[in-house]
């Protein structure tokens, strides 16, 4: 059980001692194919390491049928930070084949906290690690989304720039620096220096979406 | 920090605790005016607000935008108790504040020594971290699901907010995408 914990990435960080402490508070669950094992809108406390099998991301599809969106495999965890802050499941999971998981549970991890503290905060501080770098990804992407979204949007400002032109000549030369310095939108936004223009331009879609 | 300089609140720590704490960091007093951290630097230390207050600052377009103002009681910057990452926005005292200084290195020694004290603060951090993370996942979500046009029957049967959720949580929660053109599978 503490091999497979060990090659979850979330807890790369943690020692073999930390894996078999921490296998010793986790529960063994097996689940037929079809089982639902999280459903979306529901509460959730805990997490789930997949050991075997798989688990599908399912959407409700025409015709009563469930649509796979994505798979979690062995050596994958869901629900980390359920554990450490329950809230609604995001997400519909079923087991796609026989699968068995290992599971914490927030009320596991209390006793952990008591029983074996150390182990305990360092699982909670991977977690956190974790989720900073994933905010960090997440971050990144929706600027490099937005960024896209201003992209689809460039032929209409070009427009509203040319009319512009057309109707005044006063403040014309302002208005065509400020487009002009527009950076080329190849590769990611995220980390490019920016004119202040393009980061208001952002932050104004940003507020609007 | 990150987030328009949200801070965690640290509510119910008594004043035995708040001595506990005061051992683990190092207290500065900031005069009115001065800056805590500025934007783009690296970050090495989180600063716990005892008195006073500090706004988050951020120059938008040109201009000087105070993004929040935080009181005591409140954690700024977290982030850095677990990454050297950069500041990602400024933090300028608006009247004489004293915080307590969290350096990262002691922070994990403060952890690792597992006492009740260190665990409800590390969870705190656990909190304010993963709740950032949801708006995010959040913010992501309408981002892409504003972006999805509908072409198809594919998408217009299913509920495109919730499939822009699942690809927003992708990242969260380490899962493989299916294929391009998703199977069905029987209920």
């Amino acid at each position: 059980m503490s091999s497979v914990i060990r090659a979850v990435k979330v807890f790369e960080t943690l020692s073999d001692v930390d894996c078999a402490e921490l296998a010793r508070f986790m529960r063994i669950r097996q689940y037929q194919p079809g089982t639902t094992v999280f459903e979306r809108g529901k509460p959730g406390d805990t997490m789930l390491i997949v050991a075997d099998g798989a688990l599908s991301v399912v959407m409700p599809g025409p015709r009563r049928r469930n649509i796979e969106v994505a798979r979690v495999g062995v050596g994958e965890v869901v629900g980390e930070t359920s554990c450490i802050d329950p809230a609604p499941r995001n997400a519909t999971m079923i087991a796609a084949v026989r699968t068995t998981t290992y599971e914490l549970g927030r009320k596991e991890l209390k006793r952990m906290h008591r029983e074996a503290p150390r182990v305990a905060t360092t699982l909670v501080g991977a977690i956190i690690r974790s989720v900073t770098m994933r905010l960090r990804r997440v971050d990144e992407r929706i600027e490099r989304e937005l960024a896209g979204h201003l992209a689809a949007r460039l032929p209409e400002l070009r427009q509203t720039l040319r009319s512009s032109t057309r109707s005044t000549s006063a403040g014309t030369s302002s208005a065509r620096t400020a487009f002009c310095r527009v950076p080329p939108l190849a590769g990611s936004a995220a980390g490019s220096k920016r004119p202040d223009t393009w980061t208001a331009m952002l932050a104004r879609l940003r507020g609007s979406a | 920090m990150k987030a328009a300089g949200q801070g965690n609140r640290l509510p119910g720590y008594t004043s035995a605790e708040l001595a506990e704490l005061a051992a683990a960091t190092r207290t500065r007093h900031f005069s009115a005016g001065t800056w805590l951290c500025r934007e783009g630097d690296t970050a090495a230390s989180s600063f716990i607000i005892t008195s006073g207050a500090v706004e988050v600052v951020k120059y938008l377009d040109g201009q000087e935008r105070v993004l929040a103002t935080l009181r005591p009681g409140t954690l700024v910057g977290p982030t850095a108790l677990v990454e050297g990452s950069l500041r990602s926005a400024s933090v300028r005292v608006r009247s004489d504040t004293v915080a307590l200084e969290f350096r990262r290195k002691a922070f994990h020694r403060f952890v690792q020594d597992g006492t009740p004290l260190a665990v409800r603060f590390q969870e705190q951090v656990a909190l304010a971290g993963i709740r950032q993370l949801r708006a995010a996942t959040d913010r992501l979500a309408q981002v892409l699901a504003r972006s999805v046009r509908p072409s198809g029957r594919k998408p217009a049967t299913i509920d495109r907010m919730a499939l822009a959720f699942i690809q927003a949580g992708t990242g969260e929660w380490g899962v493989h995408l299916g294929t391009r053109q998703p199977a069905a599978t029987k209920e």
